[in-house]
This record gives structure tokens, C-alpha cells and sequence, in this order.
């Protein structure tokens, strides 16, 4: 008897669960055809947000000369002379957009190429490209022509890009050998005092050679490998502040525009020596040639 | 099923006392001052004591040369920061190289090899030339592979192999692998120019090596485009550091034929990549201890220090001033004769008087 008992509830159970659950299966069912509804037009509405404004993770950076871009070891022709980029690289910093008079600082990733929000761009030796992909072991990478940011941005109403052609004082003058990459590599490195290259153009001639490093001068301390304490005298930090011409997703560096005027050869080099003439032309160039396009 | 239980847990506790009565290696602890850098490693040789000591050993015997003549050491000797004082180096067949024996200082760092080579960027690819090139022949390995390597199982080296690579046979990638991780050990970081620098001794240079520093980092004199970075080399990277530009540079040495080239039997890169710009280009090697590595350049053409110093003074050499591919950086100076010897001291600041004291290296050359 009490077999049989247990059985009858058994089933009489089961058959309220059953119940129970066919009642709840048809809310859900109904339940979820709404939801589905619901996500295809959310989905919908995204894509077509999405094809409007795309948000971009990264920013081009290129080198034209005369509204083209320039390819690795590709001669170029100034004054009647053929030259060629050896060395070419430089640091952006303070990177910004400015939408509405409302300015945002756009962080950057951290990688080989960018640390502390200081990002190396360089435009040497394109058959390296290849190399940078590996992850671990040496690199001997030297082709580098974007910015990537931390958070991907919609452009579309950004009107304004600001950027610094430099690094920060704070860390510009640090034992390189305890800096991150980039702000560790020698070849863009003068000293603890000097800090580093902000730009370094090395140009090959059929017959000469000529460079350009810009960089802070009139740094005092007590000597080439102590940092100084205070503001260098000229930092030649220089800024840019672009309006954005298409879309936003490249940043054009006018090769051309930055040397227009100078005569290339072994006596014009320009390593911030004071009162050399191809400084002076380069520097005039950089405050008002539109030397960068943000495109 | 308890009596199932037990053995099963028996047999995970004696696996787990084997494989904790394997000491695992210690890791290997560079001769570096804190807060240096620690030069990358190839994954599939990490550093070890045991290999180290193994590399040293092989490093002095002549046994590895194919007639028994002579060792790495023949070449590169550890009085002369491990290069050699005489111009060329000189192979076991007494056939005579087209180069200077480099230094071996700090090359754990580089991120190039040899004297002009794009392409060779790990200490084992370097390894196999001196090894196994036959033109020209240097240990000259190739042809007598097997008598080489029964040298070397004996009861001597049997058990440096096995605390090396838990077998004792002796192989050639073992070899290679200890030679390149005893040369990766030879790291000179203790100058008085780094207790000045990086330790912050105001009084670790003198007077007159300041001033030649000031020199050395002065636009007048561009030394430090080329010798750049910790190592006064370019081609230097670390855990930290992956990334630089390509450290060859022509420095006007030779114009044999007005429009750059260099003599037929070496013009550099150029041989590697065949691309015009690369004539005449050769690595700028590290400063470091060079005093004691003379003579100087690719062909040691230059017999001291202060030949070097006049040569870039001049902007280059006899028609190779005016060599069109000659860096920009070398475009000559005046020094007066008391700033010569500035100079001259700051490069003395750069030896590391531990790193060369033959007693350290001396002990090992007599295990012979």
C-alpha cells in the first residue's frame, strides 16, 4: 500500500511539474520571440550607427612628398638632386581631439612603439617590416606608421586634432636604460641632458648627405649624462592643432612642405646649432608651411 | 576500493617526490649592476651556470680547431677586452682573415654580429662561421666533424655536457649552444664612466675624462650618433628595448674609385645586401674597453686610439673624405691638442679593469 501511495503522488506530481512547465515554456517562447524581435532592430539601428560613424582604433601616419606618398627608399628629386630617406622617425605626444571647443585626450596604447602615452613613428627600411610581428626575441623592426589608441574613437564629430612633435619635459631627460620602449632607443637619444630626438631625418644624396635632428637646446646641468632640473631654454617642443579634412583616419607628414626652401648638402646640416639657416627655414616651415594634414 | 584509492594516491605522491627530487635549475644571474637591463635570449638556449662553464672550457681548447692548433682564444684574448693586437686575425690553416678580430664585450646585447651583417642576429648563427667556414678557414671544423667531436667525449667533458644538457655526449648543437651562452656571459657593465652615469659617482672620472665626455656627446665631434646608447654601439637591444635603426655607417675610409667604393676583397654590407647605399658600411662596434682592443676599424688600418681620433678629425681618410656614401656624421673637426687627451681619457673611463684582469679568465685557459 504504501508503494502504491508513493506512486499516485509520484505521478500526480509529475504531472503538475509537466503542467507547469508547458505554461512557462509558452511565456518563454513568447518571451523570446519578443526579445528576438527586440535585438533584430537594436541590431539593425547599431549597423547602420555603425556605417555611419565608424570608430577608429588607429591612426595613419604618412609621409607625402608633393601630394603623393612615399614609398621606402624611393628617390625623391629637390633642387635638380636625387635624394633618398635613410633615417627617418620621430615622437608624438599630448595627442587630442577637440569636438565643440571641448578638448579630449586620446590615450594611447602601450607597446614596442608607444609607452606613457609617447608614440615613435619610423619610416626606415620597409623590407624590415615584416619582423615586427614577433613578439619576443630581438627586432630589428624599422617601420612604424600609426598611432594606436586605447579606445577606439568615432571621428565624426572631431573636428580639431592637437598633438605635440616631441616628448614631455618630465620624460624626456630619464636613465634610458630604465625608460620603456620607445623612450629607450639610442639612435633617437642624445643624452640625459638634451634628451631625445624629437625628430631625426637622415637624407642620402647621389652625392651627399644631410640631417636634421630636432630636439631641446640651452638644457643646463653638470654634465652630458645628468638631467637637468629645469625647463630646457629652448624645448622646441612643437605643437599642431589640425582641422580634420575627410574622415580622420590619417595624418599626413608633407615631407616636401617640411624641407621647402632648404638647400640640401653637407654644409646645411640642422642639429639645432643656433643661428644656422636651414634651422631657422625648417623652423619657420613647421609653424607655418602645413607641414602635418590630418586627413 | 579503499586498497584502490591508497595505491592510486601512493602512486601520485612518488611521482610528485620524483619530480620535486629534479632540482629545477636556479636561474642564471647576470653580472649586472641593479637596475640594468637583462640582454634577450633566444628560447631555445636560456642561460645556465653549467653551460656557461662548459663554454668557457671549449672556448680555450684548441681541440676544437681541426688540426689542434688553435681556440677561439687564439683570436680573441681576454687582455685585449677578447679581441687580439695584431691586424688580422689568422686561421688554424695560418691562412690569414680579411678582418681585426672583434671585441667580445657585451655582445649578449647585440642585435647584430660580425662586422657587417644584417642578417645574423643570434650569437649561434655567429658561432657557426669560425666554426665550420672553409674560406677562409678559421677552426676549420667542416671535413673533420667526427674526429672534432670524439675530442670531446672524454672523461673531461662528459660531465660538464651532462650538467650542461643532461647528456653527456658531446654534439655540435650543444657546442654552439655553451660557446654562445659563455660569450653571452661576457658582460662588462663596471667602468668608471657607469659608477659615474648610471650609480650617480660624481667622482668616478676624472677632470679630464669629463671634459672628453663633453666632447665625445658634442655636435662638434658627432661620436655618439654611431656610438650610441649604453653599449656606444647601435646595434645594442635588452629585455626592454626591441627596436632600432640599422647600426652600419661608411666612414669615408677608403674611395677607391671616386664614387665610394671600397677595396674588392671587403666593401661591407654591401657584399650581404648588394644594394648600392650599403657600400662600405660596417657596424659600429661598442667603445667599450677599447682601449685595450687596438688596432681599430674592420681591417685594423688604424694602429691607436688617437690614430682614430685624427682620422675622424679629418672627416675620413685620403679620397675616402670624399666618398659620397660616407655618413653625415662624419664631416671632420678641429680638437685642440689638451682636448685630444680629454678625449682620449674618456675613452680610458670606459674600461672595466674586473672584466679584464686575466686572473679571472687566466685559470680557465689553464684547464688546457
Amino acid at each position: 500500500m504504501p508503494l502504491l501511495h508513493k506512486r499516485i503522488i509520484t505521478v500526480i506530481t509529475q504531472k503538475m511539474i509537466n503542467d507547469r512547465l508547458t505554461t512557462r515554456c509558452r511565456f518563454l517562447h513568447q518571451a523570446m520571440q519578443n526579445t528576438l524581435v527586440l535585438v533584430f532592430i537594436l541590431l539593425s539601428s547599431a549597423c547602420s550607427k555603425l556605417q555611419d560613424k565608424p570608430a577608429l582604433s588607429e591612426i595613419k601616419v604618412e609621409v607625402f612628398f608633393q601630394q603623393a606618398p612615399i614609398r621606402c627608399e624611393q628617390i625623391v628629386s629637390l633642387d635638380e638632386q636625387n635624394w633618398r630617406i635613410n633615417q627617418l622617425a620621430f615622437f608624438i605626444s599630448e595627442l587630442n581631439v577637440s569636438q565643440n571647443g571641448v578638448q579630449q585626450a586620446l590615450p594611447l596604447t602601450t607597446n614596442d612603439w608607444q609607452s606613457n602615452d609617447v608614440a615613435l613613428l619610423q619610416y626606415t627600411d620597409c623590407a624590415e617590416q615584416a619582423s615586427q610581428t614577433e613578439q619576443s626575441g630581438p627586432l630589428i623592426s624599422a617601420y612604424h606608421a600609426s598611432l594606436q589608441l586605447a579606445e577606439p574613437i568615432d571621428f565624426s564629430e572631431v573636428m580639431q586634432l592637437q598633438f605635440t612633435l616631441g616628448i614631455p619635459f618630465e620624460l624626456n631627460h630619464l636613465n634610458p636604460l630604465s625608460q620603456a620602449s620607445p623612450l629607450n632607443i639610442p639612435s633617437m637619444f642624445w643624452s640625459w641632458r638634451a634628451g631625445h630626438k624629437f625628430m631625426r631625418l637622415d637624407m642620402l644624396g647621389d652625392e651627399q648627405s644631410w640631417v636634421f635632428h630636432l630636439g631641446s637646446t640651452e638644457c643646463y646641468a653638470d654634465s652630458a649624462m645628468r638631467a637637468p632640473t629645469m625647463q630646457c631654454g629652448q624645448p622646441n617642443r612643437l605643437t599642431f592643432d589640425l582641422p580634420k579634412q575627410q574622415q580622420g583616419e590619417t595624418l599626413i607628414l608633407h615631407l616636401d612642405r617640411l624641407l621647402s626652401g632648404v638647400a640640401l648638402n653637407n654644409k646645411t646640416a640642422c642639429l639645432m646649432q643656433p643661428d644656422q639657416e636651414s634651422c631657422v627655414q625648417i623652423m619657420k616651415n613647421m609653424a607655418d608651411n602645413q607641414v602635418f594634414e590630418w586627413q | 576500493m579503499l586498497s584502490r584509492s591508497v595505491k592510486y594516491i601512493g602512486f601520485v605522491v612518488a611521482i610528485a617526490a620524483i619530480v620535486a627530487c629534479k632540482p629545477a635549475p636556479d636561474p642564471y644571474k647576470w653580472p649586472i649592476p641593479i637596475g640594468f637591463p637583462e640582454p634577450i635570449v633566444p628560447a631555445d638556449n636560456p642561460m645556465s651556470e653549467a653551460k656557461v662553464a662548459l663554454g668557457r672550457a671549449l672556448f680555450f681548447d684548441v681541440n676544437l680547431s681541426f688540426n689542434q692548433s688553435v681556440s677561439c682564444a687564439s683570436c680573441h684574448q681576454p687582455e685585449f677586452a677578447f679581441a687580439q693586437n695584431s691586424q688580422f686575425a689568422m686561421g688554424a690553416t695560418q691562412q690569414v682573415l680579411r678582418r681585426n678580430s672583434q671585441a667580445l664585450v657585451n655582445i649578449a646585447y647585440n642585435s647584430n654580429l660580425t662586422w657587417a651583417h644584417s642578417g645574423i642576429n643570434t650569437i649561434e648563427q655567429q658561432i657557426l662561421i669560425p666554426m665550420f667556414a672553409e674560406d677562409p678557414v678559421e677552426l676549420g671544423i667542416t671535413g673533420h666533424e667526427k674526429e672534432v667531436l670524439n675530442r670531446f667525449n672524454n672523461a673531461r667533458y662528459r660531465p660538464l655536457f651532462e650538467q650542461a644538457f643532461d647528456e653527456s655526449e658531446a654534439n655540435f648543437e650543444r657546442i654552439v649552444f655553451a660557446l654562445a651562452s659563455y660569450v653571452r656571459s661576457l658582460v662588462s657593465l663596471n667602468s668608471p664612466f657607469d659608477r659615474y652615469a648610471y650609480l650617480a659617482q660624481d667622482d668616478a672620472m676624472s677632470e679630464s675624462a669629463l671634459r672628453g665626455m663633453e666632447l665625445f656627446f658634442s655636435e662638434r665631434l658627432e661620436c655618439f650618433h654611431c656610438h650610441g646608447g649604453f653599449n656606444f654601439t647601435q646595434s645594442s637591444q635588452h629585455e626592454n628595448q626591441r627596436l632600432d635603426l640599422r647600426p652600419f655607417h661608411n666612414t669615408g675610409l677608403y674611395n677607391e674609385d671616386g664614387v665610394g667604393a671600397f677595396p674588392l676583397h671587403d666593401q661591407g654590407l654591401y657584399e650581404v645586401t648588394h644594394k648600392a647605399q650599403d657600400m662600405g658600411r660596417f657596424r659600429a662596434p661598442t667603445l667599450r674597453n677599447v682601449q685595450y682592443s687596438a688596432p681599430y676599424m674592420h681591417d685594423g688600418s688604424l694602429a691607436t686610439l688617437a690614430d682614430v681620433i685624427d682620422f675622424y678629425a679629418a672627416g675620413g681618410r685620403a679620397a675616402g673624405i670624399n666618398n659620397p656614401l660616407k655618413s653625415p656624421f662624419i664631416q671632420g673637426f678641429t680638437l685642440q691638442a689638451e682636448e685630444k687627451q680629454d678625449l682620449l681619457a674618456f675613452l680610458a673611463s670606459l674600461s672595466d679593469d674586473a672584466f679584464l684582469s686575466t686572473e679571472n679568465q687566466g685559470k680557465d685557459r689553464k684547464l688546457e
